[in-house]
């Protein structure tokens, strides 16, 4: 951009709609790298947990799930140690809250639930566990696909809205279960419990995260 | 309809680019405005002084690291500027689209 006295009233106003444009853009594709790379690394994890699941016989692995948030923060970190930050914008700020608070919202959450079933299995009958239970996975994946549908409004991206959508429902409404059902035997499908849930996680990660960041990523 | 006069500073494209970069993020570094904009460092480096002279901007070097960090900040005085000139600029636009 060169120095230009001559400048009309349409291309100032084009220049200023232009930079905010270029604002928005650079949150999104900052926003498309965050998502693809947690999907991408939750879905490695995934395979992680539930392959020392299978080894070990245990479900004693899940607890890996809580050094999750500082695995993303160091891979991220990594990552972007030679990038130019994007810096804070308002729209920015709105998707980094949005997903603070979702994030803290699902690991209290985990935390309690993981404490609250502990004592459940302890000091409780099996019908009183049933019931009264904290179901993680379920909850967490809920938290997740509004995070994923909110940045989607914040940033105007209608894809990401139907890509949180659509994970939430593919995950909720159990057409994976069903799906699974239909293709293994009662045998195998039993076998599964060893992994669960990681199969759908790894499922939310490619199609909540992984796929919708790829897509802001690629954006021109 | 009396025309409002243009402020020269930001009748300029790269500085008005800079400074509606500014206006989108509340701070931000040399690199990310010279890849932003497309101008090359010397050029920028003169527009941001000069905005900085006149109090719309203000910059603070810094180190990351080890090395040096340029970060640009709009100041209450740029918000001003930058909004009497988008409403100076509405009033040559309502004029064109009359005719």
């Amino acid at each position: 951009m060169e120095e230009n006295m001559e400048l009309t009233a349409e291309r100032s106003l084009e220049i200023i709609t232009e930079q905010i444009e270029k604002s928005r853009q650079a949150v999104s594709k900052d926003t498309g790298q965050w998502l693809f790379v947690s999907g991408l690394t939750t879905m490695l994890m995934s395979v992680i947990v539930a392959s020392v699941n299978l080894l070990t016989r245990m479900p004693i692995a899940h607890l890996l799930w809580f050094a999750f948030p500082l695995i993303i923060w160091l891979v991220m970190k990594y990552i972007n140690r030679n990038r130019v930050p994007v810096p804070e914008s308002l729209v920015g700020t709105l998707v980094k809250k949005t997903w603070y608070t979702i994030l803290t919202f699902a690991l209290v959450y985990s935390v309690v639930a993981v404490v609250w079933n502990r004592y459940m299995v302890v000091y409780e009958s099996p019908d009183v566990y049933l019931c009264a239970g904290m179901h993680i996975t379920p909850t967490v994946v809920t938290l997740l696909a509004v995070a994923v549908s909110i940045t989607g409004l914040i940033l105007k991206k209608s894809s990401l809205v139907w890509f949180g959508l659509l994970s939430f429902m593919i995950l909720r409404c159990g057409f994976f279960s069903l799906i699974l059902g239909r293709l293994l035997s009662p045998t195998e499908f039993g076998k599964l419990s060893l992994i669960r849930p990681c199969d759908y996680i790894f499922l939310f990660a490619l199609v909540g995260l992984m796929l919708p960041g790829w897509m802001l990523k690629k954006q021109k | 309809m009396a025309f409002q006069p243009l402020d020269p500073l930001l009748h300029a494209e790269l500085r008005l680019a800079v400074m509606s970069l500014l206006i989108a993020d509340e701070e931000a570094e040399f690199p990310y405005i010279k890849e932003q904009t497309g101008a090359t460092a010397g050029n920028l480096s003169v527009q941001i002084d000069k905005l900085s002279a006149a109090g719309y901007i203000k910059v603070k070097k810094t180190f990351k690291g080890k090395r040096p960090c340029t970060l640009c900040r709009i100041t209450s005085k740029g918000q001003k500027a930058f909004t009497a000139y988008v409403e100076a600029l509405k009033g040559y636009l309502e004029i064109k689209n009359k005719d």
